[in-house]
Protein backbone atom coordinates (compact mmCIF):
# COMPACT_ATOMS: atom_id res chain seq x y z
CA UNK A 1 0.00 0.00 0.00
CA UNK A 2 2.78 2.40 0.96
CA UNK A 3 4.50 1.72 -2.36
CA UNK A 4 1.31 2.51 -4.26
CA UNK A 5 0.87 5.81 -2.39
CA UNK A 6 4.53 6.64 -2.95
CA UNK A 7 4.29 6.02 -6.68
CA UNK A 8 1.01 7.93 -6.92
CA UNK A 9 2.48 11.02 -5.20
CA UNK A 10 5.56 10.95 -7.43
CA UNK A 11 3.38 10.55 -10.54
CA UNK A 12 1.11 13.45 -9.55
CA UNK A 13 4.08 15.65 -8.82
CA UNK A 14 5.73 14.71 -12.13
CA UNK A 15 2.49 15.44 -13.98
CA UNK A 16 2.36 18.90 -12.39
CA UNK A 17 5.97 19.39 -13.50
CA UNK A 18 5.10 18.39 -17.05
CA UNK A 19 2.15 20.80 -17.09
CA UNK A 20 4.42 23.61 -15.87
CA UNK A 21 7.12 22.70 -18.39
CA UNK A 22 4.63 22.49 -21.27
CA UNK A 23 4.45 26.26 -21.44
CA UNK A 24 8.05 26.32 -22.69
CA UNK A 25 7.42 23.51 -25.21
CA UNK A 26 4.27 25.17 -26.56
CA UNK A 27 6.01 28.50 -26.88
CA UNK A 28 8.89 27.00 -28.85
CA UNK A 29 6.51 25.09 -31.13
CA UNK A 30 4.41 28.19 -31.68
CA UNK A 31 7.43 30.20 -32.78
CA UNK A 32 8.71 27.36 -35.00
CA UNK A 33 5.34 27.32 -36.79
CA UNK A 34 5.16 31.10 -36.92
CA UNK A 35 8.57 31.23 -38.56
CA UNK A 36 7.56 28.49 -41.02
CA UNK A 37 4.39 30.43 -41.85
CA UNK A 38 6.41 33.58 -42.49
CA UNK A 39 8.77 31.66 -44.79
CA UNK A 40 5.84 30.17 -46.72
CA UNK A 41 4.09 33.52 -46.98
CA UNK A 42 7.33 35.14 -48.15
CA UNK A 43 7.65 32.57 -50.96
CA UNK A 44 3.98 32.79 -51.91
CA UNK A 45 4.03 36.58 -52.10
CA UNK A 46 7.29 36.55 -54.00
CA UNK A 47 6.25 34.03 -56.62
CA UNK A 48 2.60 33.02 -56.82
CA UNK A 49 1.13 36.15 -55.18
CA UNK A 50 -1.66 33.98 -53.82
CA UNK A 51 -4.07 35.75 -51.53
CA UNK A 52 -3.61 35.51 -47.79
CA UNK A 53 -6.59 33.28 -47.11
CA UNK A 54 -5.51 30.85 -49.78
CA UNK A 55 -2.00 30.73 -48.31
CA UNK A 56 -3.49 29.95 -44.90
CA UNK A 57 -5.93 27.34 -46.21
CA UNK A 58 -3.23 25.57 -48.19
CA UNK A 59 -0.88 25.30 -45.22
CA UNK A 60 -2.91 25.27 -42.03
CA UNK A 61 -2.83 21.50 -41.59
CA UNK A 62 0.96 21.43 -41.52
CA UNK A 63 1.07 23.34 -38.25
CA UNK A 64 0.75 22.14 -34.68
CA UNK A 65 -2.35 22.65 -32.56
CA UNK A 66 -1.56 26.08 -31.10
CA UNK A 67 -0.58 27.80 -34.31
CA UNK A 68 -3.44 26.13 -36.13
CA UNK A 69 -5.79 27.65 -33.56
CA UNK A 70 -4.12 31.02 -34.01
CA UNK A 71 -4.60 30.86 -37.79
CA UNK A 72 -8.23 29.88 -37.37
CA UNK A 73 -8.77 32.92 -35.14
CA UNK A 74 -6.98 35.05 -37.71
CA UNK A 75 -9.16 33.68 -40.50
CA UNK A 76 -12.24 34.70 -38.53
CA UNK A 77 -10.77 38.19 -38.32
CA UNK A 78 -10.11 38.22 -42.08
CA UNK A 79 -13.65 37.08 -42.74
CA UNK A 80 -14.93 40.00 -40.68
CA UNK A 81 -16.50 37.70 -38.08
CA UNK A 82 -14.48 39.33 -35.29
CA UNK A 83 -12.97 42.79 -35.06
CA UNK A 84 -9.38 43.65 -34.13
CA UNK A 85 -10.18 43.96 -30.44
CA UNK A 86 -11.90 40.58 -30.26
CA UNK A 87 -9.08 38.95 -32.21
CA UNK A 88 -6.59 40.45 -29.77
CA UNK A 89 -8.62 39.24 -26.77
CA UNK A 90 -8.98 35.73 -28.20
CA UNK A 91 -5.21 35.50 -28.69
CA UNK A 92 -4.59 36.69 -25.11
CA UNK A 93 -7.07 34.12 -23.80
CA UNK A 94 -5.77 31.12 -25.73
CA UNK A 95 -2.03 31.70 -25.73
CA UNK A 96 -1.16 32.38 -22.11
CA UNK A 97 2.40 31.17 -22.74
CA UNK A 98 3.03 34.33 -24.77
CA UNK A 99 3.82 37.58 -23.01
CA UNK A 100 1.61 40.62 -23.48
CA UNK A 101 4.32 42.29 -25.53
CA UNK A 102 4.72 39.23 -27.76
CA UNK A 103 0.97 39.06 -28.39
CA UNK A 104 0.89 42.74 -29.26
CA UNK A 105 3.75 42.33 -31.72
CA UNK A 106 2.28 39.24 -33.40
CA UNK A 107 -1.27 40.59 -33.62
CA UNK A 108 -0.05 43.91 -35.02
CA UNK A 109 1.99 42.08 -37.63
CA UNK A 110 -0.90 39.87 -38.73
CA UNK A 111 -3.36 42.76 -38.84
CA UNK A 112 -1.02 44.64 -41.13
CA UNK A 113 -0.27 41.84 -43.60
CA UNK A 114 -1.67 42.56 -47.05
CA UNK A 115 -1.85 46.32 -46.69
CA UNK A 116 1.14 47.21 -48.87
CA UNK A 117 2.60 46.23 -52.23
CA UNK A 118 4.69 43.07 -52.65
CA UNK A 119 8.12 44.71 -52.21
CA UNK A 120 7.16 46.35 -48.94
CA UNK A 121 5.33 43.22 -47.82
CA UNK A 122 8.50 41.17 -48.35
CA UNK A 123 10.57 43.76 -46.47
CA UNK A 124 8.13 43.68 -43.55
CA UNK A 125 8.19 39.90 -43.52
CA UNK A 126 11.98 39.88 -43.52
CA UNK A 127 12.14 42.24 -40.55
CA UNK A 128 9.50 40.26 -38.65
CA UNK A 129 11.23 36.95 -39.42
CA UNK A 130 14.52 38.26 -37.99
CA UNK A 131 12.70 39.46 -34.92
CA UNK A 132 10.88 36.19 -34.24
CA UNK A 133 14.00 34.17 -35.04
CA UNK A 134 15.54 35.91 -32.01
CA UNK A 135 12.48 35.11 -29.88
CA UNK A 136 12.52 31.51 -31.11
CA UNK A 137 16.20 31.12 -30.15
CA UNK A 138 15.37 32.52 -26.74
CA UNK A 139 12.37 30.19 -26.36
CA UNK A 140 14.49 27.19 -27.42
CA UNK A 141 17.21 28.07 -24.90
CA UNK A 142 14.67 28.43 -22.11
CA UNK A 143 13.05 25.13 -23.09
CA UNK A 144 16.41 23.35 -22.98
CA UNK A 145 17.24 24.90 -19.61
CA UNK A 146 13.93 24.73 -17.81
CA UNK A 147 12.02 21.72 -19.11
CA UNK A 148 14.45 19.01 -17.86
CA UNK A 149 15.02 21.01 -14.68
CA UNK A 150 11.31 21.41 -13.90
CA UNK A 151 10.62 17.74 -14.55
CA UNK A 152 13.57 16.60 -12.42
CA UNK A 153 12.56 18.99 -9.66
CA UNK A 154 8.96 17.82 -9.77
CA UNK A 155 10.08 14.22 -9.44
CA UNK A 156 12.36 15.12 -6.53
CA UNK A 157 9.64 17.17 -4.83
CA UNK A 158 7.26 14.25 -5.32
CA UNK A 159 9.73 11.84 -3.75
CA UNK A 160 10.34 14.29 -0.88
CA UNK A 161 6.62 14.73 -0.20
CA UNK A 162 6.07 10.99 -0.42
CA UNK A 163 8.87 10.30 2.09
CA UNK A 164 7.52 12.95 4.47
CA UNK A 165 3.97 11.58 4.25
CA UNK A 166 4.89 7.93 4.46
CA UNK B 1 -20.82 40.75 -54.28
CA UNK B 2 -21.11 44.02 -52.41
CA UNK B 3 -21.57 42.27 -49.06
CA UNK B 4 -18.13 40.69 -49.43
CA UNK B 5 -16.40 43.98 -48.86
CA UNK B 6 -18.89 46.55 -47.57
CA UNK B 7 -19.22 46.69 -43.77
CA UNK B 8 -22.54 45.69 -42.27
CA UNK B 9 -23.66 49.25 -41.46
CA UNK B 10 -23.27 50.34 -45.07
CA UNK B 11 -24.65 47.10 -46.45
CA UNK B 12 -27.83 47.42 -44.36
CA UNK B 13 -28.45 50.75 -46.06
CA UNK B 14 -27.51 49.45 -49.51
CA UNK B 15 -30.02 46.59 -49.19
CA UNK B 16 -32.74 49.23 -49.02
CA UNK B 17 -31.77 50.65 -52.41
CA UNK B 18 -33.31 49.59 -55.72
CA UNK B 19 -30.33 47.35 -56.50
CA UNK B 20 -31.30 46.84 -60.15
CA UNK B 21 -30.82 50.54 -60.76
CA UNK B 22 -27.79 51.06 -58.55
CA UNK B 23 -24.80 52.08 -60.68
CA UNK B 24 -22.30 53.62 -58.29
CA UNK B 25 -21.46 54.11 -54.65
CA UNK B 26 -19.06 56.96 -54.02
CA UNK B 27 -17.10 57.23 -50.79
CA UNK B 28 -14.80 60.10 -49.99
CA UNK B 29 -12.97 60.54 -46.70
CA UNK B 30 -14.78 63.10 -44.57
CA UNK B 31 -17.74 63.35 -46.96
CA UNK B 32 -21.25 62.00 -47.18
CA UNK B 33 -21.73 58.78 -49.08
CA UNK B 34 -23.37 59.19 -52.48
CA UNK B 35 -25.15 56.63 -54.60
CA UNK B 36 -25.92 56.92 -58.29
CA UNK B 37 -29.29 55.35 -58.94
CA UNK B 38 -31.14 55.46 -62.27
CA UNK B 39 -29.04 58.33 -63.56
CA UNK B 40 -29.26 60.53 -60.47
CA UNK B 41 -27.14 61.06 -57.34
CA UNK B 42 -28.64 60.62 -53.87
CA UNK B 43 -27.25 60.45 -50.36
CA UNK B 44 -27.01 57.04 -48.77
CA UNK B 45 -28.84 57.08 -45.45
CA UNK B 46 -29.60 54.31 -42.99
CA UNK B 47 -33.07 54.13 -44.52
CA UNK B 48 -31.76 53.88 -48.10
CA UNK B 49 -31.96 56.72 -50.61
CA UNK B 50 -32.16 60.23 -49.27
CA UNK B 51 -32.05 63.75 -50.60
CA UNK B 52 -31.62 65.10 -47.08
CA UNK B 53 -27.97 65.90 -46.39
CA UNK B 54 -28.55 65.62 -42.65
CA UNK B 55 -29.52 61.95 -42.84
CA UNK B 56 -26.58 60.92 -45.03
CA UNK B 57 -24.08 58.36 -43.80
CA UNK B 58 -20.54 59.67 -43.68
CA UNK B 59 -17.30 58.07 -44.77
CA UNK B 60 -14.12 58.28 -42.72
CA UNK B 61 -10.60 56.97 -43.24
CA UNK B 62 -11.19 53.88 -41.08
CA UNK B 63 -14.23 52.90 -43.13
CA UNK B 64 -12.43 53.44 -46.42
CA UNK B 65 -9.38 51.44 -45.28
CA UNK B 66 -11.62 48.61 -44.12
CA UNK B 67 -13.43 48.49 -47.47
CA UNK B 68 -10.15 48.44 -49.39
CA UNK B 69 -8.69 45.81 -47.11
CA UNK B 70 -11.74 43.57 -47.56
CA UNK B 71 -11.99 44.25 -51.29
CA UNK B 72 -8.38 43.17 -51.75
CA UNK B 73 -9.07 40.15 -49.51
CA UNK B 74 -6.38 41.51 -47.19
CA UNK B 75 -3.86 40.89 -49.96
CA UNK B 76 -3.09 44.20 -51.57
CA UNK B 77 0.21 42.81 -52.88
CA UNK B 78 -1.76 40.41 -55.08
CA UNK B 79 -3.71 43.15 -56.84
CA UNK B 80 -1.08 45.87 -56.96
CA UNK B 81 -0.93 45.66 -60.77
CA UNK B 82 -4.57 46.82 -60.77
CA UNK B 83 -4.06 49.42 -58.07
CA UNK B 84 -1.27 50.98 -60.11
CA UNK B 85 -3.85 51.63 -62.83
CA UNK B 86 -6.24 53.14 -60.31
CA UNK B 87 -8.82 50.43 -60.00
CA UNK B 88 -9.67 47.10 -58.45
CA UNK B 89 -11.94 44.59 -60.11
CA UNK B 90 -13.74 42.10 -57.92
CA UNK B 91 -15.74 38.98 -58.61
CA UNK B 92 -18.95 39.68 -60.53
CA UNK B 93 -17.23 42.48 -62.42
CA UNK B 94 -17.68 45.07 -59.67
CA UNK B 95 -15.04 47.70 -60.26
CA UNK B 96 -13.66 50.03 -57.62
CA UNK B 97 -11.99 53.16 -58.94
CA UNK B 98 -9.46 54.64 -56.53
CA UNK B 99 -7.81 57.97 -56.00
CA UNK B 100 -4.97 58.70 -53.66
CA UNK B 101 -1.24 59.36 -53.73
CA UNK B 102 0.76 57.79 -56.53
CA UNK B 103 4.07 56.29 -55.36
CA UNK B 104 6.74 56.35 -58.04
CA UNK B 105 10.14 54.69 -58.18
CA UNK B 106 12.60 55.33 -60.98
CA UNK B 107 9.90 57.12 -62.91
CA UNK B 108 7.48 54.19 -62.77
CA UNK B 109 4.30 53.94 -60.77
CA UNK B 110 4.92 51.55 -57.89
CA UNK B 111 1.60 51.70 -56.11
CA UNK B 112 -1.09 54.03 -54.86
CA UNK B 113 -1.23 54.92 -51.16
CA UNK B 114 -3.31 57.06 -48.81
CA UNK B 115 -6.43 56.29 -50.81
CA UNK B 116 -8.89 59.09 -50.14
CA UNK B 117 -11.85 58.24 -52.30
CA UNK B 118 -13.35 55.30 -54.10
CA UNK B 119 -16.07 54.81 -56.64
CA UNK B 120 -17.72 51.40 -56.55
CA UNK B 121 -19.27 50.65 -59.93
CA UNK B 122 -21.88 47.97 -59.95
CA UNK B 123 -22.16 46.10 -63.24
CA UNK B 124 -25.50 45.25 -64.79
CA UNK B 125 -26.77 42.88 -67.35
CA UNK B 126 -29.75 44.44 -69.03
CA UNK B 127 -31.21 41.93 -71.42
CA UNK B 128 -32.10 43.26 -74.89
CA UNK B 129 -30.76 46.75 -74.21
CA UNK B 130 -28.80 46.49 -77.46
CA UNK B 131 -31.67 45.20 -79.61
CA UNK B 132 -32.34 48.52 -81.36
CA UNK B 133 -28.72 48.70 -82.41
CA UNK B 134 -28.22 45.01 -83.05
CA UNK B 135 -29.88 44.99 -86.47
CA UNK B 136 -27.34 47.60 -87.59
CA UNK B 137 -24.42 45.68 -86.14
CA UNK B 138 -25.25 42.39 -87.81
CA UNK B 139 -27.29 42.57 -91.02
CA UNK B 140 -26.02 40.66 -94.01
CA UNK B 141 -22.55 40.85 -92.47
CA UNK B 142 -20.95 41.80 -89.18
CA UNK B 143 -20.05 45.48 -88.87
CA UNK B 144 -17.17 46.61 -86.70
CA UNK B 145 -18.77 48.68 -83.98
CA UNK B 146 -17.53 51.41 -81.65
CA UNK B 147 -19.78 52.39 -78.76
CA UNK B 148 -19.15 55.89 -77.50
CA UNK B 149 -20.49 57.82 -74.55
CA UNK B 150 -19.34 59.78 -71.52
CA UNK B 151 -18.48 57.60 -68.47
CA UNK B 152 -21.40 55.89 -66.76
CA UNK B 153 -23.76 55.84 -69.74
CA UNK B 154 -23.93 52.08 -70.22
CA UNK B 155 -21.21 51.24 -72.77
CA UNK B 156 -20.07 48.10 -70.99
CA UNK B 157 -23.63 46.94 -70.36
CA UNK B 158 -24.37 47.44 -74.06
CA UNK B 159 -21.29 45.43 -75.07
CA UNK B 160 -22.33 42.57 -72.78
CA UNK B 161 -25.76 42.48 -74.34
CA UNK B 162 -24.39 42.53 -77.89
CA UNK B 163 -22.31 39.45 -77.02
CA UNK B 164 -25.40 37.78 -75.59
CA UNK B 165 -27.53 38.73 -78.64
CA UNK B 166 -24.95 37.16 -80.98
CA UNK B 167 -25.46 33.94 -79.06
CA UNK B 168 -29.22 34.30 -78.77
CA UNK B 169 -29.64 34.97 -82.50
CA UNK B 170 -27.47 31.93 -83.18
CA UNK B 171 -24.74 33.76 -85.02
CA UNK B 172 -22.04 31.21 -84.44
CA UNK B 173 -19.22 33.72 -84.32
CA UNK B 174 -16.29 32.85 -82.12
CA UNK B 175 -16.11 35.87 -79.88
CA UNK B 176 -12.90 36.61 -78.01
CA UNK B 177 -13.31 39.04 -75.15
CA UNK B 178 -10.24 41.05 -74.24
CA UNK B 179 -11.15 41.87 -70.65
CA UNK B 180 -8.24 44.04 -69.64
CA UNK B 181 -9.82 45.23 -66.41
CA UNK B 182 -11.82 42.09 -65.55
CA UNK B 183 -14.96 44.17 -65.95
CA UNK B 184 -16.69 42.82 -69.04
CA UNK B 185 -17.29 39.24 -67.92
CA UNK B 186 -16.33 39.31 -64.25
CA UNK B 187 -14.32 36.11 -64.57
CA UNK B 188 -13.60 34.58 -61.20
CA UNK B 189 -11.13 31.69 -60.96
CA UNK B 190 -11.79 30.81 -64.60
CA UNK B 191 -15.58 30.89 -64.20
CA UNK B 192 -17.74 33.58 -65.82
CA UNK B 193 -19.99 35.32 -63.32
CA UNK B 194 -22.26 36.71 -66.03
CA UNK B 195 -24.33 34.92 -68.61
CA UNK B 196 -23.09 36.14 -71.98
CA UNK B 197 -24.05 33.03 -73.92
CA UNK B 198 -21.80 30.20 -74.96
CA UNK B 199 -19.80 31.37 -77.94
CA UNK B 200 -17.13 33.41 -76.28
CA UNK B 201 -13.64 33.03 -74.88
CA UNK B 202 -12.06 35.43 -72.44
CA UNK B 203 -8.51 36.63 -71.97
CA UNK B 204 -8.39 38.73 -68.81
CA UNK B 205 -5.79 41.08 -67.42
CA UNK B 206 -3.57 41.49 -70.50
CA UNK B 207 -3.10 44.70 -72.42
CA UNK B 208 -4.90 44.99 -75.74
CA UNK B 209 -2.02 44.47 -78.14
CA UNK B 210 -0.76 41.39 -76.28
CA UNK B 211 -4.25 39.91 -76.10
CA UNK B 212 -5.05 40.67 -79.75
CA UNK B 213 -1.79 39.22 -81.07
CA UNK B 214 -1.93 36.09 -78.99
CA UNK B 215 -5.69 35.71 -79.13
CA UNK B 216 -5.81 35.87 -82.93
CA UNK B 217 -3.06 33.26 -83.16
CA UNK B 218 -4.33 30.89 -80.53
CA UNK B 219 -8.14 31.18 -80.49
CA UNK B 220 -8.97 32.09 -84.13
CA UNK B 221 -11.72 34.53 -83.21
CA UNK B 222 -14.25 35.93 -85.67
CA UNK B 223 -14.91 38.92 -83.44
CA UNK B 224 -12.83 40.51 -80.71
CA UNK B 225 -14.55 42.55 -78.05
CA UNK B 226 -12.73 45.11 -75.96
CA UNK B 227 -13.59 47.96 -73.66
CA UNK B 228 -12.34 51.53 -73.32
CA UNK B 229 -10.08 52.42 -76.21
CA UNK B 230 -8.08 55.35 -74.93
CA UNK B 231 -4.53 55.86 -76.16
CA UNK B 232 -2.35 55.47 -79.22
CA UNK B 233 -1.27 51.99 -78.14
CA UNK B 234 -4.92 50.86 -78.08
CA UNK B 235 -5.59 52.39 -81.47
CA UNK B 236 -2.56 50.70 -83.01
CA UNK B 237 -3.76 47.43 -81.52
CA UNK B 238 -7.16 47.95 -83.20
CA UNK B 239 -5.50 48.73 -86.53
CA UNK B 240 -3.54 45.50 -86.20
CA UNK B 241 -6.78 43.65 -85.55
CA UNK B 242 -8.57 45.28 -88.45
CA UNK B 243 -5.71 44.28 -90.74
CA UNK B 244 -6.10 40.68 -89.55
CA UNK B 245 -9.69 40.66 -90.79
CA UNK B 246 -11.16 40.07 -87.36
CA UNK B 247 -14.43 41.79 -86.43
CA UNK B 248 -14.29 44.37 -83.63
CA UNK B 249 -16.66 45.59 -80.95
CA UNK B 250 -15.12 48.29 -78.79
CA UNK B 251 -16.00 51.29 -76.67
CA UNK B 252 -14.52 54.69 -76.02
CA UNK B 253 -15.22 57.71 -73.88
CA UNK B 254 -16.53 60.61 -75.87
CA UNK B 255 -19.57 62.82 -75.74
CA UNK B 256 -20.48 62.54 -79.41
CA UNK B 257 -19.06 61.93 -82.88
CA UNK B 258 -17.68 65.47 -83.13
CA UNK B 259 -15.71 65.21 -79.91
CA UNK B 260 -14.50 61.75 -80.93
CA UNK B 261 -13.04 63.18 -84.13
CA UNK B 262 -11.18 65.76 -82.09
CA UNK B 263 -9.60 63.20 -79.78
CA UNK B 264 -5.96 62.52 -80.59
CA UNK B 265 -5.50 59.50 -82.87
CA UNK B 266 -9.20 58.70 -83.19
CA UNK B 267 -9.43 60.67 -86.45
CA UNK B 268 -7.05 58.05 -87.84
CA UNK B 269 -9.47 55.24 -87.00
CA UNK B 270 -12.35 57.15 -88.58
CA UNK B 271 -10.34 57.95 -91.68
CA UNK B 272 -9.27 54.34 -92.13
CA UNK B 273 -12.89 53.26 -91.64
CA UNK B 274 -11.88 50.67 -89.09
CA UNK B 275 -15.43 50.91 -87.71
CA UNK B 276 -18.54 50.86 -89.84
CA UNK B 277 -20.95 51.49 -86.97
CA UNK B 278 -20.73 54.12 -84.24
CA UNK B 279 -23.30 53.86 -81.48
CA UNK B 280 -23.58 57.00 -79.37
CA UNK B 281 -25.15 56.74 -75.93
CA UNK B 282 -25.95 59.28 -73.28
CA UNK B 283 -27.70 59.57 -69.97
CA UNK B 284 -30.61 61.83 -70.87
CA UNK B 285 -33.24 59.18 -70.09
CA UNK B 286 -31.04 57.05 -67.86
CA UNK B 287 -27.89 55.11 -68.76
CA UNK B 288 -27.97 53.48 -72.19
CA UNK B 289 -30.11 56.09 -73.95
CA UNK B 290 -29.45 56.04 -77.71
CA UNK B 291 -28.29 59.35 -79.06
CA UNK B 292 -27.65 58.01 -82.54
CA UNK B 293 -26.12 55.32 -84.70
CA UNK B 294 -23.76 56.31 -87.50
CA UNK B 295 -22.18 54.45 -90.38
CA UNK B 296 -18.54 54.45 -91.48
CA UNK B 297 -19.00 57.83 -93.21
CA UNK B 298 -20.45 59.18 -89.96
CA UNK B 299 -23.85 59.52 -91.57
CA UNK B 300 -26.78 59.27 -89.25
CA UNK B 301 -28.62 55.98 -89.72
CA UNK B 302 -30.69 55.64 -86.56
CA UNK B 303 -32.12 57.88 -83.91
Amino acid sequence: MQIVVFVAIVLISTYIGIVLAKKYIRKENFYIDLLAFCNTTFTEINFTQNKLKKIIEQNINYYKKDFKLFLNLYKRYLDGEVNKENFDNAVCKNFEFLTEQEIKKIVTFFINIGKVDADNELNNLDIFKKDIKGTLDDASTKKRQFVPMIIKLSILVGIGIAILII
Amino acid sequence: MLQDFLPKGIMDAVYKLPLNNLNEIRLRVGAKILVYVAGKYYYLSSSGLSSDEGQALKCDKILLDEIISRATEHSLYAVNYQLKQGFLTLNDGIRIGLSGEIVQENGRVKTIKNISSINIRVPHQIRNCSLDAFKYIVNDKFNNTLIISPPGCGKTTMIRDIIYQLYKHRYCYNVLICDERYELCGMSNGQPTMNLGEYYDVISGGNKLYTFENGVRSMRPDIIVTDEIANLEDIEALEYLSACGVGIIASAHSENIETLKQKPHFARLIEKKVFSRYIVLDNSKGPGTYKGIYDENLSFIYY
